[in-house]
């Protein structure tokens, strides 16, 4: 398995736990790994640093902020259908 | 201070139509967020050069459309980044699809006359595959990214500024006389002795 193969994983099983995780951590950035929050920090670098102090490259890590999470188009161009063009 | 957006014909004139058919496209070096410090400031930093070999020019579209910064996938893997997770992306197909995010350190050219600093963020792209389409860009700029900067477009002159003030400490300037000669060679003095 790749760490991007990792990641994926990683990041699916935050999905399913984020409903839980936002009765705690809302508007944190977490180190998320094998299924639970390892830290929680106030911003982005401070998750950063400590995922890669505490499990270097290649572990497969999620770093994420902890709010509702949405779709997001590419650009606005594509909400014009484009794809039909 | 500002990176100018602007298209050239081939002898290097100004093309000032270039900008209404092609975009702003900027020049922007990204590298490996390795050299990240806890000390550094989250916007604007100037932490320590990164490594010359783990760093790639690209250019990229301003592009106040677009909610994040996207890259070509393959651009982020050729620095050997690891995503940080995965987010689900819209594109043509309309088909949400799981996308890798990177964290990078992106460093923006800018000058105000002979006065030249990189302006240095670090910053989530989304890394998309792209269709083998030939175009002028390799990656979106997006809100996300713009929210550290002004932009002043200038459709009738042909040229888009993108403005950043960095903050004075942290400027890296570039042939402006003896002073800053002395200021850098303090800097690379105090970073050997942090160093040991």
């Amino acid at each position: 398995m790749t760490v991007s193969d990792k990641v994926l994983e990683e990041t699916k099983r935050f999905r399913v736990a984020l409903p839980e995780l936002l009765k705690t951590y809302r508007g944190k950035w977490v180190v998320f790994k094998d299924g639970a929050v390892c830290s929680a920090h106030d911003d982005e670098k401070g998750a950063y640093l400590s995922a890669s102090e505490k499990f270097g490259a290649g572990s497969g890590y999620v770093i994420a902020l902890v709010t509702e999470t949405r779709q997001t188009p590419v650009t606005a161009a594509v909400l014009f259908g484009l794809s039909h063009a | 201070m500002k990176h100018r957006c602007q298209w050239a014909l081939p002898d290097g004139t100004h093309f000032p139509a270039g900008l209404a058919i092609h975009g702003p496209i900027a020049n922007v070096i990204l590298s490996r967020p390795d050299h990240l410090t806890a000390k550094d400031e989250s916007n604007g930093e100037q932490p320590q050069q990164p490594d010359q070999s783990a760093q790639i020019q690209v250019r990229m579209l301003v592009d106040t459309g677009a909610t994040k910064t996207v890259i070509d996938r393959g651009i982020a893997e050729s620095l050997g980044l690891e995503p940080i997770r995965y987010e689900e992306m819209i594109g043509v197909s309309h088909v949400p699809e799981d996308c890798p995010v990177y964290l990078l350190c992106v460093s923006l050219p800018l000058s105000d006359g002979a006065k030249k600093t990189l302006f240095r963020f670090t910053a989530e792209m989304v890394g998309m595959s792209t269709p083998p389409t030939s175009r002028p860009f390799n990656g979106l700029l997006g809100r996300d990214f713009l929210s550290h900067l002004q932009l002043d477009y200038r459709g009738k002159e042909g040229y888009c500024d993108i403005i950043g003030h960095p903050p004075d400490e942290q400027q890296h300037h570039h042939g402006s006389g003896n002073v800053d000669r002395k200021k850098r060679k303090t800097q690379r003095q105090a970073r050997r002795r942090n160093r040991h």
